[in-house]
């Protein structure tokens, strides 16, 4: 119990800094905010009108306490540029981020487990040492980079995926899918890399354990034991990092998103800039904070039902 | 078969002499960026002068990199953009690196109430995906050299932070920290006599990987247009600058690209092997 009071605790004290930061990205913008988002010229009435929206009369505690209080009702701020709900803009453009991670992560998975497990299978092998070098490139090669060298190999040279036209998922599904591939793909490369150096590593390491010397001298095959008895213990680490790269590419994703016109968060943030919409960069990068501190408490949860050792150390860090 | 190595392999001495040929040549990429870094104002072509009618053209004999979309000299443009890549980094690093590194101190020095203070305040800092934040901040704050900087700078002081009070705890414990406590000194100088020997190492190595970090967020922003102003000449710039023609003229995004990719290698495999080489020592650990 010791745990998860120290843990909740520390929740609300990151949520509690988290919002203040956001909020303050607002308030502290030059000029004030009715100016910054109206522009020097707008006239007197319209700036009144914000700065009354925005309750800049106030004293700050109030100000950010009610401010706090409505995103808790879902209430993200008005778009002065879209005129309309900020939390409805964002609202449209989660899935689509959603579904660029979440296959981003599949297909990261998909690339670092059978490499890492063939690695491990022959350290040292010509297959090892090319995968090694592999993975230490890719993880120096930045995103956008990598989208780059993409585009102009699989859209530009042999044209079989679009460089930049999107199909909404309840549109056309494997239209969707088609149009993913390649932003996917882009995102998940770095992680790929990072999982596989991850997981070959743990995978050595246990190895040298005794239940892995057990079993092959039952003689089963060594192919066999890595996926069978191996794969599984090896696996914590990853399932951590694979939570806690949310985050990175929720990041990535704001490139990803740029390079193939994608209309997912990062886009809609990105697109917001120019027009001065900063409540809408205020709501974006709340809510993505937001998710990424909830998803980091379920990444605990989930390890700490995998290993219910961790409980009773208090957490590092 | 069971293939697993019967003896150990004997420990080669590490001296920079036998660390190979990559990493001379790692070493040697980077000394030539600090010297371009310097130089780039003599280099004959001047990176804003635009021939229209060369524009696009692909790279040439005078002309290695080729011109961009206004006819702008590509390779006169990355030599100067190597400047703001390295003043980026190396200041927010320095930045990120000292303010981390004092707090790192003080909570793995003093734990209790003050560590728990400075976690969760590092751990919000953490809760922002970098990226997002410092789009938001720049977006927000105005871009500048100055703002790109100091949001890095400011991104990087958790991870800083986290390295100095992991050593710190460490070190906390050990018999010369108690020993020179019961000897009267004080706080200010154990931590500075005694603790920061410990945690300076580390510190420095992280310092290598954390600049190219801070290389690819700068290099991001200018991407995204919202790092340093469009007139500062950066490589993230050149780049985002050709992504409309990779159709036509691959070679303005690509050179710089390439540049980009292979300073964050070099700077990626020096930390690696100055760190002992863990994560590259093939076919064992």
């Amino acid at each position: 119990m010791a745990f998860w009071r120290r843990r909740i605790l520390s929740l609300v004290g990151v949520l509690a800094l988290v919002s203040l930061g956001s909020y303050l990205l607002l308030d502290l913008l030059p000029g004030g905010p009715e100016v910054a988002i109206l522009g020097p010229t707008a006239d007197p009435e319209r700036l009144a009108q914000v700065r009354s929206d925005l309750r800049l009369d106030d004293p700050f505690l109030t100000r950010y306490g009610r401010w706090v209080n409505d995103v808790a009702h879902g209430d993200l701020g008005w778009s002065y540029d879209k005129n309309r709900p900020v939390a409805d803009m964002v609202r449209e453009r989660v899935p689509v981020t959603l579904e660029l991670v979440l296959l981003a992560q599949i297909l990261a998975l998909s690339i670092a487990i059978p490499v890492a497990a063939m690695g491990a299978a022959r350290p040292g092998s010509l297959f090892d040492r090319v995968a090694s070098g592999a993975s230490f490139v890719v993880v120096s090669i930045p995103g956008f980079v990598i989208g780059i060298v993409l585009i102009l190999l699989l859209a530009v040279k042999l044209d079989v995926f679009p460089a930049s036209e999107y199909t909404r998922l309840g549109d056309d599904i494997s239209g969707n899918l088609h149009s993913l591939v390649l932003p996917a793909f882009t995102l998940a490369l770095g992680q790929a890399a990072i999982y596989t150096r991850v997981l070959r590593a743990d995978l050595l390491e246990t190895m040298d354990q005794d239940f892995i010397a057990a079993a092959r001298g039952r003689g089963l095959p060594r192919r066999r034991v890595i996926l069978r008895h191996a794969l599984r213990p090896s696996s914590l680490t990853l399932v951590t990092l694979v939570g806690l790269n949310f985050g990175t590419l929720l990041g990535g994703s704001v490139v990803v998103e740029r390079l193939f016109s994608l209309p997912g968060m990062g886009k809609l943030m990105l697109d917001a800039i120019p027009a001065r919409d900063f409540t809408v960069v205020q709501g974006v990068t709340l809510f993505v904070a937001v998710a990424f501190v909830i998803v980091n408490l379920l990444v605990d949860a989930l390890y700490s039902a995998i290993d219910p050792r961790i409980r009773r150390v208090p957490p590092p860090g | 078969m069971f293939r697993r190595r019967a003896e150990p392999r004997p420990q080669e001495p590490r001296t920079s002499s036998d660390r190979g040929v990559l990493f001379r040549a790692a070493l040697g990429w980077l000394t030539l960026l600090v010297v371009v870094a310097v130089l780039a104002p003599m280099w004959p072509t001047d990176p804003g002068r635009g021939h229209l009618l060369r524009r696009l053209e692909g790279p040439g004999w005078r002309h290695p990199f080729g011109f961009d979309g206004n006819g702008r000299d590509i390779l006169a443009r990355v030599l100067h953009g190597t400047r703001v890549s390295l003043i980026v980094g190396v200041v927010s690093v320095t930045i990120g690196m000292s303010i981390g590194g004092v707090l790192g101190l003080i909570a793995g020095y003093f734990r209790r109430r003050v560590d728990t203070l400075i976690v969760t305040v590092l751990d919000s800092m953490l809760a922002f995906p970098a990226l997002v934040l410092a789009v938001a901040v720049t977006s927000i704050r105005g871009q500048s050299v100055t703002t790109v900087t100091a949001v890095i700078g400011v991104l990087m002081v958790p991870l800083f932070a986290r390295i100095a009070r992991a050593g710190t705890l460490g070190a906390v414990e050990r018999e010369y920290v108690t020993a020179a406590r019961c000897l009267g000194a004080g706080s200010g100088r154990i931590v500075r006599q005694e603790i920061l020997p410990n945690v300076i190492g580390p510190l420095i190595v992280f310092a290598l990987l954390a600049f190219g970090i801070v290389i690819i967020i700068e290099g991001a922003l200018s991407f995204l247009g919202v790092g340093v102003p469009v007139d500062t000449i950066s490589w993230g710039g050149i780049i985002a600058g050709g992504q409309g023609r990779l159709r036509d003229a691959p070679h303005v995004s690509l050179f710089p690209a390439a540049v980009l990719s292979i300073t964050i290698l070099a700077v990626n495999y020096v930390g690696d092997r100055l760190r002992g080489g863990g994560s590259l020592r093939i076919g064992g650990r």
